[in-house]
């Protein structure tokens, strides 16, 4: 495609530079940028005690120990204190990483397949049928996520399921839109055109030929949407319509020291240092793999 | 082999090309030349209807009798690559940079042949030395950018032909190599057409190149032809006046260069109008030395003879040359 025809087609958004393989992919070495090593250190962190908390946390999560309660951090036996019925914070926190996680993962994996589907289909769709779409993303990404949360909550009642619905709310319209952009940035590349004159079907270039070429992007923004919809949990149970007890969460904890705040201003400080850490951590995931994965910006030393 | 009758496309009020006939014959190879925005592209794509969304098609374009116009989607989907392959301008840009490139060939063997999945990569290992690509068991494994360019367009060859096509449309596919490289890339294309028995349309604004491929030449200016006819003829003893200004803006071989240095190169005055504002009548006035009054109306096809014709109302006189001499002038690459 040369001169008319590239002149004459409608330009897609130059919005993202997606050059990550044209220029930089020979470079030499591949600096690990700081904050990949940070961030993926923090998200591991996060990630074990998840996991470990599944099969061992120090004291059993309900038991209630009325004469220890109040310990404040760094009391014997109970590294960050217990709460006003003795429980063991250092257990909650840790339970509480499962459930954050078990949220997150859910909720952006359910949210990043129908988004990044729906972005495909309107990239390679015909003008009329993308503006539609487009319109569509547009309501659901302006729709405010809380209180379609409330919404729900009141119809399926509190609890992990309402929070995983209401963060896919939010998110699938986000995916859908990140996608479309660059997608249509790589439809407009040659290989797409070639891949087409030797008889490629669109489907088949959709998934074959555009899909890998922005999985970088898809990737990063995976990694984002695991921090936001971190602290939506969070949000949501501080709000009462996310997990409820005995579910442990880290907003939970949050809404339950809530009142306490005057007497033990600890067991509200550790889980909010605990959700910033773990957003902070996936963040800077996210940011480093954005470096990692753009020769052009490791190139240059790796700011992002 | 193709044949193209009134071909017009047009997107908005604006008709782009308007071929009235072009026809290429089995193993033949036709030089389509044109500047920038001439059409030639548009033309090409429309064979394959890949044209922008907007574009509206009429006539008729016949590949081994088939009508290609007006066919859904579907049914351009199983002609291409079977019945016609391309090869693009841009050989980096026209492979994918996620994709190793012996699977890019594997998948276009397999997409329109049943070649067994075990046979695959020894097929693929075949069409690399068919296009003359060394070391292909190692090749296959690599990624575009760790090719040069000549491998990559060779890459693209083997694409174009993985099932064997009869007719290959070529859109300027030396224009981003240097040289040396486009001479043995045009060797390749000759010879391949020559053993397959492959019709080749060429598509390129430089005329040197298309002489050196095509048998034919057929020169487009504003989306109409202006003359037709054999190689020879039409650089020999070109009749139309842009043709003939266009054999005069080639620079020609390193010596005749030397002979001219400190003059002024030749050029056409002014550029292609933009869509919609071509002068009515022949489409090179505005910019023609020799117009007349009457190149205001539409000028009459006149054939020289069975293989020339052309369309202008002031011809070029013939003045009666050994062709061969002039036939060297126009190439800059070609021995």
């Amino acid at each position: 495609m040369t001169d008319q025809t590239r002149a004459l087609e409608e330009r897609p958004p130059d919005s993202v530079d997606l050059d990550l393989w044209e220029s930089g992919s020979n470079t030499p070495s591949r600096r690990v940028p700081p904050q990949l090593v940070i961030g993926a250190s923090i998200t591991a962190l996060f990630v074990g005690i998840g996991v470990l908390s599944i099969f061992w946390t120090p004291y059993d999560l309900d038991i209630v120990d009325v004469p220890n309660q109040f310990l404040r951090p760094g009391s014997e036996g109970h590294l960050l204190g217990t709460d006003k019925l003795g429980r063991d914070m250092t257990s909650q926190i840790m339970a509480g990483a499962r459930n954050s996680l078990l949220v997150s993962v859910v909720s952006t994996v359910a949210s990043l397949v129908p988004g990044v589907l729906i972005g495909l289909v309107a990239a390679g769709a015909s003008p009329f049928w993308r503006s539609i779409i487009i319109r569509m993303t547009d309501i659901g990404v302006a729709l405010p996520g809380i209180l379609v949360a409330l919404v729900l909550a009141t119809s399926l009642g509190p609890g992990n399921t309402t929070a995983i619905i209401a963060i896919m709310f939010w998110f699938i319209p986000t995916a859908a839109r990140v996608t479309m952009a660059p997608a249509r940035q790589i439809l407009s590349r040659d290989f797409v055109e070639a891949a087409r004159a030797y008889g490629r079907s669109r489907k088949f270039i959709l998934f074959r030929h555009v899909l890998p070429n922005i999985g970088p992007l898809i990737i990063v923004q995976a990694s984002v949407m695991f921090a936001i919809a971190i602290l939506i949990e969070a949000a949501l149970s501080y709000l009462g319509i996310g997990a409820q007890r005995p579910t442990p969460s880290w907003g939970r904890l949050l809404k339950e020291a809530q009142p306490l705040i005057g007497q033990a201003p600890y067991l509200m400080v550790i889980p909010g240092v605990t959700i910033m850490l773990a957003v902070i951590g996936f963040n800077l995931l996210g940011d480093g793999l954005r470096t990692y994965l753009d020769p052009q910006q490791s190139a240059k030393g790796g700011g992002a | 082999m193709l044949e193209i009758n009134d071909l017009s496309i047009s997107i908005g009020p604006h008709e782009i090309v308007s071929i009235e006939h072009l026809s290429i014959q089995a193993g033949q190879r036709l030089g389509l030349v044109g500047e920038s925005g001439s059409g030639k592209t548009m033309t090409a794509m429309s064979i394959i209807g890949l044209l922008p969304h907007d574009a509206v098609v009429s006539g008729s374009i016949k590949i081994s009798g088939v009508e290609m116009v007006n066919r859904s989607e579907r049914e351009l989907t199983e002609i291409r690559g079977s019945e016609v392959g391309v090869i693009f301008q841009d050989p980096l840009r026209a492979l994918n940079p996620t994709m190793r490139v012996g699977k890019q060939v594997g998948e276009a063997l397999r997409l329109h042949k049943t070649v067994p999945k075990k046979d695959v990569k020894r097929r693929t290992v075949e069409l690399f030395e068919q296009v003359q690509l060394a070391d292909g068991a190692n090749l296959i494994r690599r990624y575009p950018h760790q090719l040069s360019g000549g491998q990559r367009q060779r890459v693209l060859i083997a694409i174009a032909i993985a099932a064997d096509p009869k007719l290959l449309i070529a859109d300027e596919p030396t224009t981003a190599l240097d040289v040396t490289v486009q001479k043995e890339i045009l060797e390749l294309l000759q010879r391949l057409s020559a053993e397959r028995g492959m019709a080749v349309l060429f598509v390129s604004h430089d005329l040197g190149v298309i002489q050196a491929i095509s048998d034919e030449i057929a020169v487009l200016y504003g989306g109409k032809l202006v003359e037709t006819g054999s190689t020879e003829l039409v650089i020999g003893s070109s009749r139309h006046r842009y043709t003939e200004a266009l054999i005069n803006v080639n620079p020609g071989h390193p010596e005749d260069i030397s002979a001219s240095l400190g003059e002024r190169l030749v050029t056409i005055k002014g550029s292609v109008p933009a869509q919609g504002g071509f002068l009515s009548g022949c489409r090179f006035r505005g910019r023609c030395p020799h117009e007349l009054d009457q190149c205001a109306a539409a000028p009459p096809l006149t054939s020289v003879s069975s293989d020339h014709s052309f369309r202008c109302w002031n011809p070029t006189e013939l003045t009666v040359l050994p062709t061969s001499e002039v036939v060297g002038h126009g190439g800059s690459d070609n021995d």
